[in-house]
């Protein structure tokens, strides 16, 4: 009887996981990334000089910011000011264009525009984390249907593995036979990181599941209600009324930040959002592990106080800390980086169930076409991803800073490289060439990660003895990326041979 | 340094688990009372871990143990594999 539930569970796990896999190695990927998006941003913007005592803006640069963002609202944009923060110290104007929040950045101190290029930044991973780059519809309904599969991936995983689990809690036998190395990898990452992977993975689709439920008749009363309310916000009449409506600059923004921050009760306010009457500054997401949207609003005519609005219902502060702790928007580096080798340890876990899963069908299955796409298309999510990553910071040093489009053009190489490492993969597979593939592809991922810093180096596009900390440790983490990589192929080398 | 702390006491709480598994036990014997150390150690380490994570810092003091619990089991994992590979008995 247990033998059978084992058996069932088996072949759950190995289905749900192989086939949402493919896409959630991505998805882990991004979002490992994205954890660091802000320094991601700043090391592909070198123009923006970060001053790390500067993290309150002066009246003056506020002024500048709030200058910026009424030219931004009158081209018809939602523009809103976030404010300097320990991670990110400078001011930026930002805008959703669809895919990221883009804009302009200023200098905290003297409110001066820095020349940065267009770049989708450290943004771009987190919009394909959440929603595949293909918008907020149909693409977090797509990621939280698997993160549902992978909730069911993990649940049957358990069940497999749960005699094993405690004496093998930390048994990894890396020189192994093939297959007995990689299950180690995938059932080490799995169990130690166990706590990591279903916090995240629950908090990432109760985030969304609004998106795949039906809707609850009272939820949609509500909808309707705020969307009718947002509607009256928004500048009626297109471009040519919303320019007329936001002629007025806001009123000095310090002293309304000054007053948001005694009313909320904070040091800390980051995020301040401009509507045709009213100016609402936000308490910042690093203020506590609860990402709540707590704000005070004021009059943009005149600055005058008009509310506070704090959420402290059980049912408010559940979802702010389910946010929370998803968003992972902290204020301490340790607890960021915990969460990034996590990250690494769960897409690892990913990955490496995928080659399980090809090596336990390869001697039954080996010669079906199906497995040989099935082949090609790990080989495009576990090496063509971080290939086509390593495209992208290419990119971003080798085009023109002032092209046109550049941000389009940046985000078509990731694409492009990802199309062509998928093409390569699934051609080499067919042709019964697998191994070779690997290591081409192994071979052009060594090259580009070591070459990320060279790169870096000869484009003299900074300084490396001020603010150098974010080049460091991007060039550093990519350039070990190269290495394991090389060294990968020296294994897979001395093993065809 | 209260990161540090917590580290070593997973880390010695993972290598109390590990040296008390057969398979590690032939490689590596252990008399009775040893085994009895570790066994405590497999118990006590992650309890004064959690203990000081929680006093450091209620909110995020959960999130700091299990994180550290992770890497430390990952770090010990590794560290097992070459003492076991030095001795020779690792395939």
């Amino acid at each position: 009887m247990r033998e059978t539930f084992r058996t069932h569970m088996g072949w759950l796990h190995s289905w749900v996981g192989f086939l949402g896999g493919l896409v959630l190695t991505a998805i882990f990927a991004t979002g490992t990334l994205a954890v660091f998006d802000k320094e991601i941003t700043q090391w592909m913007q070198p123009e923006v000089v970060l001053k790390a005592n500067s993290v309150t803006a002066t009246p003056v640069a506020l002024h500048h910011a709030a200058e910026t963002m009424q030219a931004e609202q009158q081209q018809g944009r939602f523009a809103f000011i976030t404010l300097p923060s320990w991670r990110d110290p400078v001011i930026r104007v930002l805008h959703y264009d669809g895919h990221e929040f883009i804009g302009p950045v200023l200098d905290p101190i003297d409110g001066h525009l820095f020349p940065a290029r267009q770049t989708a930044g450290g943004q771009f991973f987190f919009d394909f984390h959440f929603a595949l780059r293909s918008g907020p519809v149909l693409g977090c309904t797509i990621v939280t249907i698997l993160g549902i599969c992978l909730l069911v991936a993990i649940g049957s995983g358990i069940a497999i593995q749960i005699k094993a689990m405690w004496p093998d809690l930390i048994v990894f036998r890396p020189f192994g036979a093939r297959p007995r190395a990689w299950l180690d990898a995938h059932l080490i990452t799995g169990v130690l990181f166990l706590p990591f992977l279903i916090m995240i993975t629950y908090t990432g689709t109760a985030i969304r599941a609004r998106g795949i439920l039906p809707p609850h008749p009272l939820l949609v009363a509500r909808h309707s209600e705020q969307t009718a309310q947002k509607a009256d916000d928004r500048p009626k009449g297109g471009r040519k009324a919303a320019a007329q409506q936001t002629d007025l600059l806001p009123p000095p923004l310090a002293p309304l930040i000054a007053e948001a921050k005694e009313r909320l009760q904070t040091d800390k306010c980051e995020l301040i959002l401009f509507s045709k009457t009213e100016i609402r500054i936000f308490r910042s997401d690093e203020a506590s592990l609860f990402l709540s949207r707590d704000m005070v609003s004021f009059s943009r005519a005149d600055g005058h106080y008009l509310g506070t609005h704090i959420q402290n219902g059980a049912a408010a502060k559940t979802t702010q800390l389910i946010h929370g702790l998803h968003y992972a928007r902290f204020s301490t580096r340790l607890l960021l980086w915990l969460y990034f080798v996590s990250g690494f340890a769960c897409t690892v876990l990913m990955a490496s169930g995928l080659v399980l899963f090809l090596i336990k069908r390869r001697k039954n299955a080996g010669n079906r076409i199906m497995f040989r796409l099935a082949e090609g298309l790990t080989l495009a999510t576990f090496i063509g991803l971080p290939i086509s990553i390593m495209g992208l910071f290419w990119a971003n040093r080798l085009l023109p800073v002032n092209m046109p489009e550049r941000l389009s053009a940046e985000t078509d190489v990731f694409f492009a490289l990802w199309a062509l490492s998928c093409l390569h993969g699934v051609l080499f597979s067919i042709l019964k060439k697998p191994l070779i593939g690997w290591q081409l592809q192994i071979t052009a991922l060594a090259i580009m990660a070591m070459g990320v810093p060279a790169l870096d180096i000869c484009s003299q596009t900074h300084s490396w003895l001020h603010d150098a900390t974010r080049y460091y440790v991007l060039d550093i983490l990519v350039f070990l990326l190269g290495l394991s990589a090389l060294f990968s192929l020296t294994i897979l080398k001395r093993r065809s041979v | 340094m209260t990161a540090f702390c917590v580290f070593f006491l997973w880390a010695i709480s993972f290598w109390a688990h590990e040296s008390l598994q057969p398979r590690t036990l032939k490689l590596f014997p252990a008399s009775n009372q040893k085994k009895k150390a570790l066994f405590c150690l497999r118990i006590v380490g992650p309890l004064l871990g959690l203990f000081l994570c929680l006093a450091r810092d209620v909110a995020y003091g959960l999130l700091y143990w299990f994180g550290l619990g992770s890497m430390a089991g990952i770090s010990i994992s590794l560290l097992m594999v070459l003492l076991k590979r030095k001795r020779g008995t690792l395939h």
